[in-house]
């Protein structure tokens, strides 16, 4: 399964989202739409770590990395080794 | 001398401090003169739409500059707030309105599919302001002479709802007085002044933002409401801090944490934050002394009081001398405020001695809405119209005169700074076809308190995350356990209850 995939997983069961797996797309503004509060934020960083194999710095957690999941899939793939 | 109303707060900054600005939004702002003339436009609409006073108003739209307008056009009316959580599922907040009566409804375009959420489940409006039919731009078209009023200062100002240990949420009731008792003994306490600029990062449905409006408004100082997208990411909220200039702080130890452990607060100089307050839970001694190191120049104050009293003890943390290794004592009751320490028998216990933290005080709530009979079980009106409320919190004097929180009585506990009924959770849960028979833990965690765990016994299996999903249907997201541990039953105790403390283990 490929990586956002695997996101979208994670944010169905553990985010906020009371809509369908096919309206959370790739491109669905998480932070606007309330998927993702600050608790879900903590819970997904620490999964992102373990999941990947990744480490994520506190100057990684912006919105601009988690503002969707095509933007959290683009900051795992800049973590993984090349 | 008479404490004034709340709103009047804000009438009275406008002529003191008419240019200073009252709200600022991100890049919006109004200074408090045009607060205070569009709270009076509002205030005219909704007496024009039927809102009577002691009316019920509901607020559901996102924290701005409309909302405060709101806050205050709903008290000019003469009428009562009631704040509806947006991120609490439709089914729970119509409940919510149902209860408080609610047939108005301050809201917004953004809002539009949640009020529709709203109406599915039963909640029946007369009118919507930020609806198509009735956009905010009419606010404009009214007077904004000030409105007169018949209310007094014990009419209510808001409803608070929050966890009920059945299952359905309670409203506590409180008045104008209730608010401005707090407000104008800690506006002083923090030596507020028109130049501070307070953060208001707590939503309104939760009894800190009294602080962050009404204590900014007595002060003719700014409020600069925290972009939630901002409040999300720790070192976002560290730069916003510095970039706003804000001087006063107030939150849930948990965010304060958060910022410790992630928003790099050695990037940035917070010179200009002189007060930091928080409430709500225990603040852990090692965070606290971390942000105390960061942010050398503040006062630190903790404040405590549940819902149904607002804030009625405080401690301020001395600057000169080690933390306690233990958690922080929630201090001195307010001068307006008599704190008693009952043993079990309702007499005080030796000084000293553990016992219940029973309040009395003008910031006492006038009740539980449409709940008498829960409402007697902890206040009591005495023949001198003074409230008393048992909070049910465990407290003991320690040798400085200062109180101490022990814990509670019973399985409420706090997660976040959210006070939660495990006991709700539990109903939510039982109510379910598939569950035979659930227990919710509390899990203690350092940085947020409390985490959450269900043990659930089921009629049958269901999906991965399928409970989950059940439960955010009808709880608010700091209500949802964090894990479900599937068993075949649960361990029972001598008299047939739940043994929770095996589960604990």
């Amino acid at each position: 399964m490929d990586s956002a995939e695997r996101v979208r997983d994670f944010l169905l069961e553990e985010g906020n989202w009371q809509g369908s797996r096919a309206e959370l797309t790739d491109e669905l503004p998480l932070i606007e739409q309330h998927v993702v509060d600050s608790m879900t934020l903590l819970r997904l960083v620490a999964w992102l770590e373990s999941e990947f194999g990744i480490v994520i710095g506190d100057a990684d957690v912006v919105p601009g990395n988690f503002g969707s999941i095509a933007r959290i899939d683009r900051l795992v793939a800049s973590k993984l080794p090349a | 001398m008479s404490l004034p109303l709340i709103h009047e707060l804000v009438t009275r900054s406008a002529r003191r401090f008419g240019d200073r600005p009252a709200v600022v939004d991100g890049d919006r702002s109004v200074t408090y003169s045009e607060l205070d003339r569009r709270s009076n436009q509002l205030a005219w609409l909704l007496a024009a739409r039927g809102v009577r006073s002691g009316d019920r108003v509901g607020l559901f739209l996102e924290k701005s500059l409309e909302a405060v307008v709101g806050i205050y056009g709903v008290l000019k009316a003469g009428a009562t707030y009631v704040p509806l959580d947006e991120q609490a599922p439709a089914r729970r907040l119509a409940y919510i309105a149902r209860d408080a009566g609610i047939r108005c409804l301050l809201s917004s375009p953004a809002r539009s599919a949640g009020v529709q959420a709203l109406v599915q489940e039963g909640a029946r409006f007369t009118s919507v302001v930020g609806s198509p039919e009735l956009p905010w731009s009419e606010v404009e078209e009214w007077s904004d002479e000030a409105p007169v009023l018949d209310i007094g200062s014990d009419s209510l100002a808001y409803i608070l709802y929050t966890s009920g240990s059945t299952g359905e949420p309670k409203g506590v009731m409180l008045s104008h007085e209730n608010g401005m008792a707090f407000v104008d003994w800690a506006a002083r306490e923090v030596g507020a002044t028109s130049e501070d600029r307070f953060s208001s990062h707590a939503p309104f449905h939760f009894d800190l933002s009294t602080f962050d409006l009404y204590a900014a408004a007595w002060a003719g100082a700014a409020v600069v409401l925290v972009p939630r997208e901002t409040s999300i990411f720790p070192i976002e909220v560290t730069r916003w801090i510095a970039e706003q200039e804000i001087s006063v702080w107030y939150s849930v130890p948990s965010a304060l944490t958060q910022l410790v452990l992630h928003g790099r607060l050695e990037d940035v100089a917070l010179d200009r934050l002189r007060v930091i307050v928080f409430a709500g839970e225990v603040f852990p001694t090692k965070y606290l002394g971390a942000l105390m190191h960061s942010v050398p120049g503040a006062r630190y104050f903790n404040f405590y009081g549940p819902t149904e009293t607002n804030v009625c003890t405080w401690y301020e943390v001395p600057g000169d001398r080690p933390l306690p290794p233990e958690s922080l004592p929630i201090g001195k009751p307010l001068p307006c405020v008599t704190a008693t320490v009952e043993g079990e028998d309702g007499q005080p216990v030796p000084v000293g001695e553990v016992g219940e933290l029973v309040i009395t005080g003008p910031t006492v709530m006038h009740g539980y809405r449409g709940d008498p009979e829960r409402t007697a079980r902890v206040l009591e009106v005495r023949a001198d119209a003074s409230r008393t409320y048992r909070t049910g919190d465990l407290v003991r004097v320690d040798e400085e005169g200062d109180l101490l929180y022990l814990g509670r009585r019973d399985a409420q506990i706090k997660t976040r700074g959210y006070r939660v009924e495990l006991g709700e959770i539990e109903a939510a849960l039982n109510a379910l076809d598939v569950v035979v028979e659930a227990a919710v833990v509390a899990i203690p965690d350092d940085a947020v308190t409390n985490r959450l765990k269900a043990f659930v016994v089921l009629a049958r299996e269901v999906p991965e995350g399928e409970l989950a999903r059940r439960c955010r249907e009808r709880l608010p997201h700091y209500m949802i356990p964090g894990e479900f541990e599937l068993r075949e039953e649960l361990p029972k105790s001598s008299t047939g209850k739940v043994d929770r403390r095996a589960l604990q283990i």
